[in-house]
């Protein structure tokens, strides 16, 4: 939006020089904005198992001197998730208790509903290319920090953008009582890399190409979830370290009469033996002078990992390992989108004082092919300076 | 594990070298089209970010955004 303007007052010129930090790669934790901009969001979060999410967040950035700028990134979260519908210590309760992270402790209701908040502060300094940013996320029962870093260069007249990016988070979980006694606080720590390089094609079209390698150590499983396990139900497990890697393409084509048309592809495997795939598509359309609207189509799909079981007869589980989790199982799913943004700076009419807002409204529809779906609802204030 | 590590490096790099073989060069006044926002990288990533937290809640993969999220319980 706020390069449109620019462009509106400045002609082409800017339009070109500007061209190269458009198409650039991501930057540290997605907090880097294009210059001094702020921007307020609401979304809602509900699904098919009842679970409710109400997040209001923002993000800040400017534009400092010498080429410095900074970026903060905001979010606060109430979560709700539903009781259980069944007796506790039954199989529908384990059952129930699957598909939510809440505990079931011995001196609560567990048929009442259980409330958390999450708060999150990312931050992100860049300088000619080079970036450094830290996370950090706050919950009763989960600590979580992030250091990172990246560096992007220009090549061939600005025509390809090589990003060079990494970080390292660690976790520190600390679960509340539960009825199967394990409180132990616990740790994970994530290694995180990742190449990108953006090619500029033709006048009309962008390729970026990613590579991504995490290795994931420590507690990687829901501390209160339960495995129905021959008679009894047992606490899941699953292995203490996971390496992550992924490719991932997108394409981005400028289509006549003021459209876009955007492609992407991620291949991923792990080796607790999950391969997924997935396939995103977007399309973007100017209508008239002050709104675009935009649809989207995902699909995902994976494999099961090598230890998901629909059922374990001893507590063993598989190599040692036991999971309630879906995620572990093989299933596909779809979300569709449409998101709808007005530029009130924009248009014949135009007002000094909306000549620098923006609103945005999204809803989408999430559903796999275990019966989950969710409603995502998203509205956004931005303002740009 | 190793054939899939391999598999994945074989991608990323034809990948890697399509893109470095002499594509056309562009033009600075060329890139009007290019710099338009409906075109841009970096305002997809960023949602892409913030929307990392609830589908990696709800899916068994991650990445595909050239970024860690960050870890969180998240629901």
């Amino acid at each position: 939006m706020q390069l449109a303007r620019e462009l509106r007052r400045n002609g082409a010129a800017i339009l070109a020089t500007g061209a190269a930090m458009v198409a650039g790669s991501p930057a540290v934790a997605g907090t880097t904005l294009h210059d001094s901009e702020a921007e307020m969001r609401f979304e809602l979060f509900t699904d098919s198992d009842h679970v409710r999410v109400s997040s209001a967040g923002g993000s800040w950035g400017a534009a400092l001197q010498d080429n410095w700028n900074v970026a903060v990134d905001w979010l606060r979260q109430v979560v709700t998730v539903p009781g259980i519908a069944a007796a506790p210590g039954s199989q529908e309760a384990a059952d129930s208790v699957s598909g939510a992270s809440r505990p079931i402790a011995s001196d609560s209701d567990p048929h009442a509903d259980f409330y958390k908040s999450r708060q999150q502060v990312s931050t992100a300094l860049n300088w000619n290319g080079a970036s450094a940013g830290y996370y950090v996320s706050s919950e009763s029962d989960y600590f979580a920090q992030q250091v990172s870093g990246s560096f992007e260069r220009g090549l061939l007249n600005d025509n390809l953008l090589l990003s060079l990016s990494g970080s390292y988070g660690w976790d520190s979980i600390d679960p509340a009582e539960d009825t199967d006694g394990q409180t132990e606080a616990d740790r994970k720590t994530t290694t995180h890399g990742a190449f990108v390089a953006t090619q500029v094609l033709t006048p009309i079209t962008m390729l970026q190409a990613g590579v991504e390698l995490s290795s994931v150590g420590g507690l990687q499983h829901n501390p209160y979830r339960n495995i129905y396990v021959d008679g009894g139900y047992i606490a899941e497990r699953h292995p203490d370290s996971r390496l992550r890697q992924d490719v991932f393409f997108r394409l981005n084509q400028y289509l006549p009469n003021r459209a876009s048309a955007k492609l992407g592809y991620k291949l991923y495997r792990d080796d607790w033996g999950i391969q997924s795939h997935t396939v995103e598509s977007k399309l973007s359309q100017y209508v008239g002078q002050r709104v675009t609207v935009r649809y989207r189509h995902r699909y995902y799909v994976q494999t099961e990992s090598d230890f998901f079981s629909e059922s374990y007869t001893t507590p063993g589980g598989i190599d040692g390992y036991r999971t309630g989790d879906y995620r572990m199982g093989d299933f596909s799913s779809h979300l569709f989108g449409t998101k709808i943004s007005v530029d009130l700076g924009r248009g014949p009419i135009e007002v000094d004082w909306l000549e620098n807002v923006g609103i945005v409204a999204k809803y989408e529809r999430y559903f796999n092919s275990n019966n989950f779906s969710a409603n995502i609802l998203e509205t956004a204030l931005a303002l740009s300076f | 594990m190793k054939r899939a590590a391999l598999l994945l490096l074989t991608v990323g790099l034809l990948a890697a070298g399509s893109i470095l073989s002499g594509c056309a060069t562009v033009r600075p006044y060329e890139k009007e089209r290019l710099a338009d926002p409906i075109m841009s990288f970096r305002e997809e990533t960023r949602e892409a970010t913030r929307e990392l937290h609830w589908i990696e809640a709800r899916e068994g993969s991650n990445g595909g955004t050239g970024v860690s999220g960050g870890g969180c319980a998240c629901n």
